[in-house]
């Protein structure tokens, strides 16, 4: 009597432990279509430019003016919107660690942190909010030696952390790597479709091949743009999409 | 074991059996959590008689760190680097006595506030304007010193940058999860909870133009007693354990 007593609480306890972990999956669903809304905003957002400008062909002083006409424009184009889809991956990623956790908890480990690195370094690097400073400085400085050395200022915050140069090309790269893998990951554990991994592989290897031309061969920028990034972006648009579903449907059916 | 540890509900009393092998863990934390507020305290009384050239420019740091390089590591917020190294015990001890409470949250608690740790660290470069200053200060021709304040002008922008805004944005967010977490629990008291809330909301004060300071200067208060509740909570269940 006492034993099923003891095992019925042990029991419970396990139900209550595996109703919250579904909570993960929930919460990882929700953080995937955030993660999908900011990449639609950055992408609307571009819409409205007339000309592709190629990273790292702008000057510091042109960005000050930038950011002294709208801030917003400054930011957005140095990358603020990419901060928060890497935060708001942080969760999915964490949904799909857990959802791979018995069959392949290591690799998808792994992928975990390199994506965490691979935030980190992004975060740390990004040129937004620093050249948003020295561009109300510079609106201030009277001299031309104090405008000269915000410029150079400027230049330095850029060569570490303007989006698509030689300075951010290590963060960009371990997050597409971290993408590719975890949708590797997902083709072998089964757990979701395989045409969910496949367009995830496929996409994000796009996104991985954009990002090495863009970075280190400009001439061929628009090349890359129109042919790897569309074609990547629209992928990784679907890839969020149907790991969001999916979540839901995992924290659903563990419920 | 106190009164405050005697009932459990079920994934409650599980959470304290799975932290009786941390006790080092919580004895550690609850001395980092201590260290916290002389840490804050530190930095209060030297903020006061010394005040910092928060909007100055790089020439403004450099003469400050010429002047008294302890002042101006201080100022340029070296002691808070030891902070945010501190704060990494205190997670995962709150994690540690929390997952079985909310796994799902108090994971991305832990994850969170470990990339608010690293993204702190790269704003603060307070040895590279140490460094800087000096070779200022040996400059001879006025082009090699505006070399030098061209550099730290980037260091003061990567100071005020987007590294250090979202450290504090997780800072708040990170404190607002674990307070829910706390809240369904008996390990912490509600009070504690409801502190660490307050200082979450508070910390958004720093975006209310004028007087946004004072606001977050709040949120520092209410974070130093809340370190205090915690610091006392963790040597209880450190002793309990």
């Amino acid at each position: 009597m006492k034993t099923t007593k003891i095992m019925n609480k042990e029991m419970s306890q396990g139900e209550a432990i595996v109703f919250h972990w579904q909570k993960l999956y929930t919460i990882g669903a929700i953080a995937a279509i955030l993660a999908m809304l900011v990449n639609v905003s950055d992408v609307v957002l571009g819409f409205g430019a007339t000309e592709v400008v190629i990273n790292g062909t702008r000057s510091a002083a042109e960005w000050f003016a930038i950011f002294q006409e709208s801030p917003f424009d400054g930011l957005y184009s140095l990358g603020i919107l990419n901060i928060f889809y890497m935060i708001a991956m942080l969760p999915v990623y964490f949904a799909l660690l857990w959802a791979h956790r018995r069959r392949q908890g290591v690799q998808a480990g792994l992928v975990m942190i390199v994506f965490l690195l691979a935030t980190s370094i992004y975060i740390s690097t990004n040129a937004a909010i620093p050249l948003l400073v020295l561009s109300n400085k510079y609106a201030l400085a009277t001299t031309d030696i104090q405008k000269t050395i915000l410029i150079a200022a400027g230049e330095s915050i850029l060569a570490r952390g303007e989006d698509f140069t030689p300075g951010s090309f290590i963060s960009l790269l371990l997050g597409t790597i971290a993408a590719i893998s975890i949708s590797i990951v997902m083709l072998q554990g089964g757990i979701f479709g395989r045409r969910n991994a496949w367009i995830g592989i496929i996409g994000f290897t796009c996104l991985f091949v954009f990002t090495i031309v863009a970075t280190f061969i400009p001439a061929l920028y628009n090349i890359a743009f129109y042919g790897f990034a569309s074609i990547g972006g629209i992928l990784a648009l679907t890839w969020f999409a149907l790991v969001a579903r999916r979540l839901f449907q995992l924290g659903i059916s563990e419920e | 074991m106190t009164a405050e540890t005697t009932t459990f509900p079920t994934n409650q009393s599980r959470a304290e059996n799975v932290s009786s092998g941390w006790s080092s863990l919580y004895k550690l934390s609850g001395i980092s959590a201590l260290l916290l507020v002389a840490i804050v305290i530190i930095q209060l009384i030297v903020f006061t008689i010394a005040p910092p050239p928060l909007d100055g420019t790089a020439i403004d740091w450099f003469i400050l760190f010429q002047k008294n390089p302890i002042i101006g590591l201080i100022h340029f917020e070296f002691l808070m680097i030891i902070y945010v190294i501190l704060c990494i015990p205190i997670a995962l001890a709150l994690y540690t006595l929390l997952r079985g409470v909310n796994p799902s949250w108090t994971a991305i608690y832990l994850i969170l506030s470990l990339l608010g740790v690293i993204c702190f660290i790269a704003a603060r470069p307070a040895f590279e304007m140490l460094h800087l200053s000096h070779e200022y200060a040996a400059a001879e021709t006025e082009m090699q010193k505006a070399a030098f304040l061209a550099a730290g002008e980037a260091k003061v922008a990567t100071f005020h940058g987007t590294a250090f805004y979202i450290n504090y944005i997780l800072g708040s967010l990170t404190g607002l999860i674990i307070s829910m977490v706390m809240l369904k629990t008996t390990l912490f008291s509600k009070a504690t909870a409801y502190i660490r809330i307050a200082s979450s909301i508070c910390d958004f004060g720093l975006f209310v133009p004028t007087i946004g300071m004072f606001i977050a200067i709040f949120s520092m208060l209410f974070l130093v007693i809340w370190n205090i509740m915690i610091a006392r909570r963790l040597f209880q269940l450190a002793n309990a354990s």
